[in-house]
């Protein structure tokens, strides 16, 4: 089974937060909805640029999205 | 499921379905005359035209059933599975052509070369639609 990232995030919190569904905040940020799930579930991590657009959306700083998950690195 | 992932559905069916008809034609070809039969053109050309046949009715019934996906141009992940399918599937045609060259130096015979490399061509692109679906549902890690 394949390891998640060692990169988690707060995305989905966010989301809800701001009240968007998965295809709105990627259309927002251009990337499918398939995309968004990925990220939130830790599937895929995004490019910096991709990054960056989230935290702009949600109107915060990048490490308040997307934080080093140090369990992930120790179990790896 | 993504538009990519219905595409490498549609491709792996498409491929899979032309190719069985076209191997099932060759062993009875096989059987009957008792000697591997020589490749000929009009039935790779049958074997070309079910594939896109079935890929174009396909992709037209994935379009019409979501056209907004359908003409939206890849993300950043589609694009990176995409380069990570075809990177991994191209080994697959790799070693495929060298053991089919192989082969050629060992027992001298055109017929094994040819379909050797035409199996490694077919078995690449079932691999890399098979690495789509799988990437688009698992992690890229």
């Amino acid at each position: 089974m394949p390891k998640p990232f060692p990169i988690s995030n707060n995305v989905r919190v966010l989301r809800e937060q701001v009240g968007l569904t998965q295809s709105e905040l990627g259309e927002a940020i251009g990337v499918t909805r398939q995309t968004v799930a990925a990220i939130e579930q830790r599937r895929y991590s995004p490019s910096l640029e991709t990054a960056f657009r989230l935290a702009r959306l949600f109107e915060t700083d990048i490490n308040a999205v997307f934080y080093w998950n140090d369990e992930s690195e120790e179990s790896a | 499921m993504s538009f990519q992932e219905k595409s490498a559905w549609v491709m792996l069916v498409a491929l899979s379905c032309s190719v069985i008809f076209y191997v099932v034609s060759l062993f009875n070809l096989t059987i009957n005359s008792g000697a591997l039969p020589s490749p000929s053109a009009p039935a790779l050309l049958g074997l070309a035209i079910v594939t896109v046949v079935i890929a174009i009715a396909g992709h037209i019934i994935a379009a019409v059933l979501n056209p907004k996906e359908a003409n939206a141009p890849a993300d950043e992940r589609e694009r990176l599975i995409v380069q990570k399918a075809g990177h991994l599937s191209s080994h697959v045609l790799a070693v495929g052509v060298v053991l089919a060259l192989l082969s050629f130096l060992l027992i001298q015979d055109g017929q094994i070369l040819f379909y050797g490399c035409f199996a490694s061509l077919v078995l690449s692109h079932l691999a890399e639609y098979a690495l789509h679906i799988v990437f688009n549902r698992r992690s890229l890690n």
